[in-house]
């Protein structure tokens, strides 16, 4: 927990006003080359700068265009997984809704249909894997290859949970309603 | 030939109340809110929720659990998204809320719209919450509609009256209502051998009195009376240095507030005279409960006789009569009880939403021939016919067409991979080289483009690869997954060409270049840069083996970087030939446009039809004036959130250009594309260059066409004659369009396909 008031606190409101900054990436290269020596600065900056190995998700990630306030970077990054749904306009109202509800997570919907206007309508970041249907590879499975792109997903995202979603009453639902709580 | 379809609007987005608030308000605002969805659950009325982040909170957070439940529960459909919405009464709860997120405001269909003032326009130290001017400009621009302003109380009233039109105001205050049953608790003795007074707010300074003589006189600190708190003190230290011991505090949430009235004799409540209390929901509690209320005299005119009223002064000895008269005692409180229940309860408020509305539509559907609507005193025909029934834009669509997965097709691998862009324009010219390319090569799409998937239409295998920009990463973030993703995609697609379209090859490439060396790179890099602009850039052709540079039939003005630059050239691209265009008939059948009358097609990018200040809505005037109809792509409605009417059709189609004959005029923005479409397909054109474009030199193209007298171009419409240019259009448009039609050199898209095969098998 970092208190407003606190030493921590403090080095994390300055950076976040930092970061605001035109060529603010390039700056937080610079600084972060002269903050070796300051274990307590190094971590607030890398926290805000997406440069450490955090649990919160990236810094930088979109949450969609429904949450609003401060705070938004510590929400949990959660990879939403919908291959297969047949109604997926559907279970992204239904995602985000609980998102609203719940102020709990940020989404990153993994599609196998074309429907990518679906998350994008809603400002959601959204990743697309090959449909089955289509997976012609021989050296690989699809399941193989699925398994690799989630892999690879969730460490890239450092997403805090991975949930499957195919329907507007699925248990996957209530588990993005309880990651605050996971 | 190719279709589109968007995701379709969600259905059943049609309620009775439509309520609008920030939700995540910790406190009275939300359980009004949520009170009132309860109210109109159990008359059978449905209600809409909508979401708007609202400046006064300030953190990311949740729904207020009190509303969530009711969500959850199905009491409440909360919606999400910027579909239109319908409904019969939209209440806007806090003007501030509305004037800081109306740009998050979706689309809304209203029969009536009430602004409900909860707070006065100013807080205590004449700090602007909301600008009553500003909230009824926005209300009437985003829903045509003047909205009826109604104050939760006297004294917002009083505030916002000098602001509000006189004929806008309510006639009643929009006064918060409790369930009166659900508070109710029997006193039969004394809370205690002492009176017991307490009170229940947030524990904010100006919640309490300001001074310290008030504050002993009305909650006084000597022991002699039981002072009960719910909300915390703190507020009273600074007061009087510290919270008395003789008080009884309890923080906020720590019990429930009805448990804790039943503990009281008498409820006081003394906030800092400063201040309006624009409404005061926990008194309302405390009268729905049963327990006296005592209250400065202000409170009179929203009270009236359920409520006590006294100077602080005088606080004392009331309470100490009262304590000692309990048949006086028992007849105040049932005498304020049958006050709220007469105008804040439950039945208040169906009762001001069916003189407003009519009665639930539920019922409406049940009840025989209208004879509801009479007893009702709701007469159907003054509804308007657009909010009763929306005439529906002439949206023009046409079914996606069977997909032709074309696997396995012999010869060369090329994977064509699109940048982001502001429009489809990178990934049209890739599709432009992949329509020539499919029955020589094995094609596939890798695209950072949200409209990626329209390679299906064409036959073709697409992946997506989200952007920086999309993902709102800085590019250094971004770049370790771009590279990653693009070995992947290599990996198991084995190219033996890779195509990248756009003006900024993306760091990464060149990483995954190393890991993946075998493919020839291409550079399909178009010209017109602006002159002097980003020369540096060119020296990313050290990433790439070849620059394919399709032409630009303005490229005698061209005086950009790229004009001296090596590069294979090839004339200027386009996805359709006039020859694979329909004819007027059949392109406004497919359209669903009307099959007589002008019609000109505005396509203008970002702005709104609504707004003559704009150039879309310019246009639109312009056209009127001389009787042609307007039709507008879909994303331009999107983003303006204009609503379509008889008299603009939506048209949904990609590519556009297939059926351009259905347009006597187009007013377009400059675009390589749609520049080389309009021309190549003869269609009479005003340009509109987009100005703001970082790179493209979209205003060189506009003039020399002009210059040509090719077209028509403006650089704003809303300081030029449009309709005049436009008049000229069509009657000579035509014999303008043909004179660039005899000036284009030809597709260049089949050489450009030709050379990508030569070099895949010269790799090879």
């Amino acid at each position: 927990m970092t208190s407003a008031g606190s030493t921590d606190g403090r080095a994390l409101r300055a950076v976040r006003r930092v970061r605001r900054l035109p060529g603010a990436e390039r700056i937080a290269g610079a600084v972060a080359q002269r903050l070796r020596g300051n274990e307590l600065a190094r971590k607030a900056f890398g926290r805000v700068f997406g440069l450490g190995t955090g649990t919160g998700g990236p810094v930088f990630l979109d949450g969609g265009e429904l949450l609003g306030g401060e705070g938004i970077e510590d929400v949990p990054v959660a990879l939403v997984v919908t291959i297969g749904a047949d109604d997926l306009p559907a279970v992204v109202e239904a995602v985000a809704q609980e998102q609203v509800l719940t102020a709990g997570f940020r989404p990153v919907f993994v599609i196998d249909s074309d429907d990518l206007a679906a998350p994008r309508r809603l400002g959601y970041p959204v990743e697309h894997v090959v449909p089955r249907q289509e997976w012609v590879g021989d050296e690989l499975s699809w399941r193989e290859y699925l398994g690799r792109r989630l892999g690879e997903l969730r460490k890239f995202y450092r997403a805090a949970v991975v949930v499957e979603v195919h329907g507007t009453d699925d248990l996957g639902l209530t588990m993005l309603g309880g990651i605050r709580g996971l | 030939m190719i279709a589109h379809m968007p995701t379709p609007i969600a259905e059943n987005r049609d309620v009775d109340v439509l309520l609008v608030s920030d939700l995540r308000f910790p406190g009275g605002t939300s359980h009004s809110i949520a009170t009132e969805i309860r109210a109109q659950q159990r008359v059978g009325y449905t209600t809409g929720l909508v979401h708007l982040n609202g400046p006064l909170v300030r953190r990311v957070r949740p729904v207020n659990p009190v509303i969530s439940r009711l969500v959850r529960s199905a009491a409440a459909r909360l919606f999400v998204g910027r579909e239109e919405i319908r409904t019969r009464l939209v209440v806007f709860r806090h003007p501030g809320v509305l004037q800081a997120a109306a740009d998050r405001l979706p689309t809304i269909v209203a029969e009536h719209v009430i602004v409900l003032a909860n707070a006065g326009p100013r807080t205590l130290d004449g700090r602007s919450v909301y600008d009553v001017a500003v909230v009824d400009g926005i209300v009437r621009e985003k829903l045509g509609r003047a909205p009826i302003w109604a104050p939760i109380g006297p004294l917002v009233r009083e505030e916002i009256l000098a602001d509000v039109p006189p004929d806008r105001l309510a006639a009643d205050d929009w006064v918060n209502i409790i369930d009166v049953d659900e508070w109710q608790r029997e006193r039969a003795t004394w809370a205690s051998d002492r009176p017991v007074i307490g009170r229940h707010s947030r524990s904010s300074p100006q919640k309490w009195p300001a001074d310290a003589a008030t504050l002993r006189a009305v909650y006084p600190t000597d022991g002699s009376w039981e002072v009960r708190v719910l909300g915390g003190a703190a507020p009273v230290a600074d007061v009087l240095g510290r919270v008395p011991r003789s008080w009884q505090v309890t923080p906020f949430g720590a019990m429930s507030p009805q448990d804790f009235l039943a503990g009281l004799d008498f409820f006081v409540y003394y906030h800092d005279p400063r201040w309006v209390e624009a409404f005061g929901r926990t008194i309302l509690e405390a009268l729905a409960s049963g327990v006296p209320a005592v209250l400065p005299p202000h409170f009179r005119a929203l009270f009236g006789d359920a409520a006590i009223y006294a100077e602080p002064a005088q606080v004392r000895g009331l309470v100490e009569r009262l304590r000692a008269d309990r048949t006086a005692y028992d007849a105040h409180v049932e005498r304020a009880r049958e006050e709220v229940r007469r105008r804040f309860s439950f039945a208040t408020h169906a009762d001001r939403l069916a003189a407003i509305i009519g009665p639930p539509s539920r019922v409406e559907l049940e009840a025989p021939s209208g004879d509801q609507n009479a007893a009702a005193g709701h007469d159907a025909a003054e509804q308007p016919d657009a909010a009763r029934a929306p005439s529906e834009p002439a949206v023009s669509s046409v079914a996606p067409g069977p997909t032709l997965l074309t696997p396995g097709v012999a010869g060369p691998r090329v994977l064509l991979m699109s940048s982001n862009g502001t429009g489809m324009g990178h990934l049209t010219r890739l599709l432009s080289y992949a329509r020539r390319l499919r029955d020589q090569a094995d094609v596939r799409v890798l695209s950072m483009s949200q409209a990626a998937p329209v390679a299906r239409r064409l036959g073709l295998p697409w992946e997506y690869l989200p952007s920086a920009k999309t993902l709102g990463m800085p590019p250094g973030q971004w770049r370790p997954m771009f590279a990653s993703r693009l070995v992947e995609v290599q990996q198991r697609y084995r190219p033996d060409v890779v195509v990248f379209d756009g003006t900024w090859p993306y760091n990464g490439i060149e990483e995954a270049r190393d890991r993946v060396p075998a493919p020839v790179w291409v550079w399909s890099r178009r010209g017109m840069w602006r002159a002097g602009m980003n020369r540096d850039q060119l020296d990313k052709a050290e990433w790439f083996d070849t620059v394919l540079e399709p032409g630009d039939l303005a490229a005698a003005v061209d005086a950009g970087a790229t004009v001296t630059a090596p590069a294979h050239r090839v004339g200027p691209v386009t996805l359709l030939d006039p020859v694979d265009g329909t004819s007027r008939e059949e392109a406004r059948h497919v359209l669903g446009l009307p099959e007589e009358g002008l019609l000109a097609l505005v396509s203008l990018g970002a702005g709104n039809i609504n707004d003559t200040s704009g150039d879309i809505g310019a246009a639109a005037v312009a056209l009127g004036s001389l009787g042609v109809g307007v039709c507008v792509t879909v994303p331009e409605i999107a983003r303006s959130g204009a609503k379509a009417g008889s008299d603009v059709h939506l048209v949904r189609h990609y590519p556009l250009s297939e059926h351009y004959a259905a347009f006597d005029l187009v007013i377009s923005a400059c675009g390589y594309n749609s520049f080389h479409e309009l021309l190549r397909f003869g269609v009479p054109t005003l340009f509109v260059p987009n100005r703001d474009t970082m790179l493209d030199d979209q205003e060189g193209r506009a003039r020399y066409a002009a210059d040509q007298g090719w077209a028509h171009q403006a650089e704003s419409l809303v300081t030029t004659d449009g309709a005049a240019l436009m008049a000229d259009l069509l009657e000579r448009g035509r014999g303008m369009a043909a004179v660039a039609q005899r000036a284009d050199p030809g597709n260049g898209a089949t050489d450009a396909a030709r050379y990508l095969v030569d070099l895949a098998e010269a790799r090879a």
